[in-house]
């Protein structure tokens, strides 16, 4: 194998690796947005927090290969972004803050 | 002696795009214009692939990965930037800046969801992961509807009961 499809292969782990470690950071901001809110503000960090979880599970099936992380991944982004809207609809009828 | 050089050129890389992908960010625009970004990029890997193609060191299938990986871990340091500075956004905007910072919070969930599916639709698309760019697609389509309705819940349970429009 040739260097330069080392450096690729090597640049790309590195890559994955610095993005989950930003979706990190990304997690604690939005569950300090969960703990410290009302109704609302903690639905909104709770479901900014699904998106992160999910995308950083995604990509640790993408560059390690553990499969059952690809499962997980996809029923958090789904039922995340769908429950929201669903809570959001039924906070607004009985005023939730 | 090969594998030492490999740190230190993608710790280049790594600066290179991230210092790029700051300059954007304090500017407040992307700069240049995501048009010219793209076209510049697809250019520019379809030169350096031909340019590594042509020295033999790997067949067709080799130079395409190589060149799809590296535009892939761009994108990953690119969107690690987006990200930190949203965070860190979601951590200054306190509670003390009115009731009203809510949206503001709302506008910067949003932009670390549309980093994250943004980043899934391309990498997938670029390494060959079409079901990775299924999800992002269609996680891309509902974040419209949850800042929506997070911002419509909002807007009906605090402004309006206090009066504030």
């Amino acid at each position: 194998m040739s260097f330069v499809v080392s450096f690729a292969e090597f640049t790309f782990l590195v890559g994955g690796v610095v993005f989950m470690l930003a979706l990190c950071l990304a997690a604690l901001a939005t569950l300090r947005l969960a703990i410290r809110g009302g109704a609302v503000t903690s639905l909104m960090g709770i479901s900014c927090f699904t998106t992160v979880a999910g995308t950083a599970l995604y990509l640790l099936e993408v560059l390690f290969h553990i499969h059952f992380a690809r499962d997980t991944a996809i029923a958090l982004l789904m039922i995340g972004a769908i429950g929201t809207i669903v809570f959001a609809r039924i906070l607004r009828r009985g005023g939730g803050e | 002696m090969t594998d030492l050089y490999l740190p230190i050129l993608t710790t280049i890389f790594a600066t290179v795009i991230v210092c790029f992908t700051l300059y954007s960010v304090k500017r407040g625009i992307p700069t240049p214009s995501p048009t010219k970004t793209a076209i510049a990029v697809i250019g520019l890997s379809i030169i350096g692939g031909v340019a590594f193609y042509a020295t033999g060191a790997a067949d067709l299938w080799g130079t395409v990965k190589a060149v799809t990986h590296l535009v892939a871990a761009a994108i990953f340091f690119a969107a690690a930037v987006l990200v930190i500075c949203a965070s860190i956004g979601l951590f200054r905007f306190g509670d003390e800046y009115g009731i009203n910072i809510f949206y503001v919070r709302n506008h910067t969930t949003g932009v670390i969801d549309d980093v994250c599916a943004l980043t899934m639709i391309f990498v997938g698309l670029l390494i060959g992961r079409l079901d990775l760019a299924a999800v992002g697609f269609f996680f891309f389509a509902f974040i419209p509807f949850v800042g929506n309705a997070l911002a419509n819940a909002y807007y009906y349970t605090v402004n309006k009961k206090r009066g504030v429009e």
